[in-house]
């Protein structure tokens, strides 16, 4: 027998002496399962070694192996033996490391004993104004307390979190305290990272659960599991209560106040229709609120507007914030128990109580059993049309109800309680709505200090404390990076370029913040820069839209803040509150009328890249130039014009693809009416600083003078650039924008020209 | 003289988003676009008078399903959709969703 056989026959034998000790001496051993946390505080990244990429499988590294005994090493080495987990995201470049992340606060839950165990281990790692990385990995035990896995959903799938496996060793102790979980996460081409966690539950979640009545409903919270003939014969006899089933699903379980609500409330007809519960939910409800929370809301009442067919339903798919209500019916046919039963009142209780649980389900966001497949479930489900679960029909099994609830343990399904307990908890708390609405500036730990301040405005006054900007005008920030420190600090000149490291969110009232992303990243050779105390560096950033869409477009206010990642540490910028104002009212009709075409990504993105000539984008510049000409006294005509005029400034080069596909570049001189209309643009608009921003303009008047020069108009562009720099000056621009202004201006010669 | 009778027709699993007609004896009772709630497992509840045995017609897209009812038997209609395609189903207890 070779050396893998061997150490594999070995594990086959570890784990069969593992199961016969769960099977038969219980007593023995400490439950681990529960939820354990792990928080850091912010500190600059450690040295990372360079891996080497390897292909998968891999044989795991003394790295992963070192911190273990050296049976247990032994154990996990071959155990591990082609363990691939989930691909790697992305694609390791060799040479470059992946670095180890960094996160704020992580947790896990770690699912291998206790009611119905899914041998499962799941974490949340907290980042900074991202959402949080989720992972789930199935564990093999290898010895008591040592599990391996591999790590097989990842969300979100990207290469911050690259590990492909686990090493996880747990350490049971009588005492909360001593309790903790080690977790070794190792592959997907990064340097190997260990975590200890401290035992925080031993459930996975908390929830709070409230039940209210009707006065003329029967609420059932508990029932007694025998109560009924018709049951498992192995059905432990005990008074089970709704809060028992969702402890024994994984959650500590706190139940609310019962109130008793007037009948009257239903309205004149008795029966209750969906916003009728809703409005009810707000009021009696001592929890309501339009935000996520670990809570629900029963409501048990007589019937539905729908009638005796309905059961029960979760009714609150109204609004922003669903699956919070749910509602069970007791005067509807769960409460007609069939002629023939024998014990037609412990049928009733029975139905009641199953389906106040099943409703409740629908509030974790857990659909009917028989529909798993349908939808965007979390992951590739099969419907279990059969399965003895509170998720499905009773009558809708083979053989019916009786067949149903002879062979039911009151309990959801293992796929059931692997969602709720491991799923991203977005997917599974009630009232959950996307990532970063409203609380995305909380979630994580900043540096409680910085040697650096980041300030962002735009260049206009604030009216009754928020900037004001036009229908369709671009938004375009102005970005400071401020050195606080009493010393100097040589940082990448292009820092504040790097806009993968810059985190940037828009947030119109009302609605779910969203964040900006660039529509390029720039590969940026480093150049240092000194920034000596109190010296600070600026850029601009035009946010208003993202690739995914336009982020301010609609009338209505909105906040913006960034944050930038620098030297490990997030620097928070203040936030900055800005208005979109209505349509004119004197251009309602042909802003609004133009704005269809304008909110396009294909205008977007033109915008984004200050113009282009690419044919299949002329219908964005026939837009742009629409809003240049019909639009002309408004400021999106400015940047219209910019778009329009800044490929023109120099030959510019295109990809030609000819009918027989043959493609080649062609370099195409620039269009000189263009360029004079934004010269004209810039002599006479006196808000030209305010739209464009100090630092936009002072760009772009460099590429409009060398243009005019370039065509030997010396006189014209140095004209033009004397006007701006008077501008700036003028309105107390920053003194390195003029002088920039001012290089320009020296190198606008007739020498250039001849250039 | 035959009475009227309530005859109900349950739009119910698999409709989403999808221009749906229900005629009952010639007679148009139902037009719109329907989906199916997921938590109940019903689009929408149609609820006509007939005298008699009656056609029930429902159609989705391309597919159209008639079945004879007699509404004193089997009131209650279900019809789901799949794949495309149609089912029809009579009986005389309600249908029952939670």
């Amino acid at each position: 027998m070779d050396e893998t056989n061997d150490s594999s026959a070995r594990v086959v034998a570890l784990r069969e002496a593992h199961d016969r000790e769960e099977r038969w001496i219980p007593w023995r051993r400490l439950e681990v399962s529960g939820l354990y946390a792990h928080r850091v505080r912010p500190v600059p990244p450690r040295p990372i070694p360079i891996p080497t990429p390897q292909p998968l499988p891999v044989r795991p590294t003394e790295e992963e192996l070192g911190w273990l005994d050296e049976d247990e090493a032994r154990d996990v080495a071959a155990a591990l033996e082609g363990e691939a987990g989930l691909p790697i995201p992305g694609r390791p470049i060799p040479g470059r490391p992946i670095p180890i992340p960094w996160f704020s606060r992580e947790e896990i839950r770690l699912d291998v004993d206790g009611r119905y165990p899914q041998r499962t281990i799941s974490g949340t790692s907290y980042r900074f104004r991202r959402p949080p990385i989720h992972w789930v990995a199935s564990l093999r035990p290898i010895r008591r307390n040592l599990w391996v896995g591999g790590v097989w959903y990842r969300d979100p799938n990207d290469s911050a979190f690259p590990y492909t496996r686990v090493i996880v060793r747990a350490q049971p102790s009588l005492y909360v305290h001593q309790r903790q979980v080690t977790v070794l996460f190792a592959g997907g081409g990064a340097s190997s990272r260990q975590v200890t966690y401290r035992f925080r539950s031993r459930f996975f979640h908390p929830v709070e659960l409230e039940f209210d009545h009707v006065e003329d409903a029967d609420p059932v919270l508990e029932i007694e599991t025998c109560a009924h003939p018709n049951r498992p014969s192995s059905l432990p006899c005990e008074t089970l209560s709704v809060s028992d089933v969702f402890e024994r699903a994984g959650f500590r379980a706190t139940v609310g106040s019962d109130n008793a609500i007037p009948a009257q409330d239903a309205g004149p007809n008795t029966t209750w229709s969906d916003a009728e519960m809703h409005d009810a939910m707000q009021t009696y409800w001592s929890r309501f609120a339009d935000r996520p929370q670990w809570a629900l809301w029963t409501l048990f009442a007589r019937l539905h507007d729908l009638g005796t067919g309905l059961g029960g339903v979760m009714f609150d798919d109204i609004g922003p914030n669903h699956r919070q209500g749910t509602a069970v019916f007791t005067g509807s046919f769960i409460s007609q128990a069939p002629g023939s039963d024998p014990s037609p009142a412990a049928w009733v209780a029975r139905m009641r109580f199953w389906t106040a649980c099943h409703e409740m389900g629908h509030a974790f966001n857990l659909a009917h059993s028989w529909q798993k497949h349908l939808g965007s479930p979390w992951i590739p489900l099969s419907s279990e049309a059969e399965a003895r679960s509170f998720m499905n029909y009773p009558y809708r099994v083979q053989g019916g109800e009786s067949a149903f609830f002879a062979d039911f343990d009151f309990r959801f399904s293992d796929q059931e309680l692997l969602f709720v307990r491991h799923a991203p908890y977005r997917f599974v708390q009630q009232g959950n709505a996307d990532w970063f609405d409203e609380h995305g500036f909380e979630q994580a730990g900043l540096a409680p200090s910085s040697d650096y301040r980041l300030e962002i405005g735009v260049d206009r006054d604030a009216s009754r404390g928020r900037a004001a900007f036009e229908f369709l005008e671009p938004v375009v920030l102005q970005l400071r990076l401020r050195n606080l420190s009493d010393r100097s600090a040589v940082l990448d000149a292009s820092t504040l370029l790097r806009q993968e490291r810059l985190t940037v969110i828009v947030k119109r009232a009302g609605a779910p913040a969203r964040q900006w992303r660039p529509h390029a990243r720039y590969c940026l050779a480093p150049r240092s820069r000194t920034l000596d105390p109190g010296a600070s560096m600026l850029e601009s950033l035009f946010v208003s839209v993202s690739p995914e869409g336009w982020l301010l477009a609609e009338p209505g206010t909105y906040d913006v803040q960034v944050a930038l990642e620098l030297d490990g540490q997030q620097v928070v910028s203040n936030r900055l509150a800005l208005r979109v104002e209505p349509p004119r009212d004197a251009q309602r009709f042909e802003q609004e009328r133009i704005a269809q075409d304008y909110f396009t990504e294909e205008v977007g993105r033109v915008l984004a890249f200050d113009g282009t000539r690419c044919a299949p984008l002329a219908d964005a510049n026939a837009t742009l130039r629409d809003v240049a000409d019909r639009l002309a006294d408004s400021r999106a005509a400015v940047h219209a014009q910019v778009a329009l005029a800044m490929p023109e400034t120099k030959p510019h080069r295109v990809l030609r693809i000819d009918d027989r596909e043959t493609a080649e570049f062609v370099l195409e001189d620039g269009e000189p009416a263009q360029v004079d209309a934004l010269e004209k643009v810039f002599a006479e608009r006196r808000d030209l600083a305010e739209t464009l921003g100090h630092v936009d303009l002072s760009y772009y008047t460099d590429r409009v003078s060398h243009a005019l020069v370039a065509r030997g108009e010396v006189e014209r562009a140095t004209r033009c650039a004397q006007q701006v720099r008077q501008t700036l000056q003028d309105r107390a621009a920053p003194e390195e924008l003029v002088a920039e202004v001012d290089r320009s201006l020296a190198a606008l010669t007739p020498e250039a020209a001849a250039e | 003289m035959t009475p009227m009778a309530k005859l109900t027709i349950d739009l119910r699993e698999g409709f989403d988003d999808d221009e749906v007609v229900v005629r009952v004896a010639d007679r148009e009772v139902f037009r719109g676009r329907v989906s199916t709630r997921m938590q109940l497992g019903l689009a929408h509840r149609v609820e006509t008078d007939v005298v008699g045995p009656a056609t029930v017609t429902v159609a989705l897209g391309g597919a159209t399903r008639s079945l004879e009812v007699d509404p004193e038997a089997t009131p209650f209609v279900g019809a789901d959709a799949g794949g495309g395609d149609l089912a029809l189903r009579p009986q005389g207890e309600p249908f029952r969703y939670m």
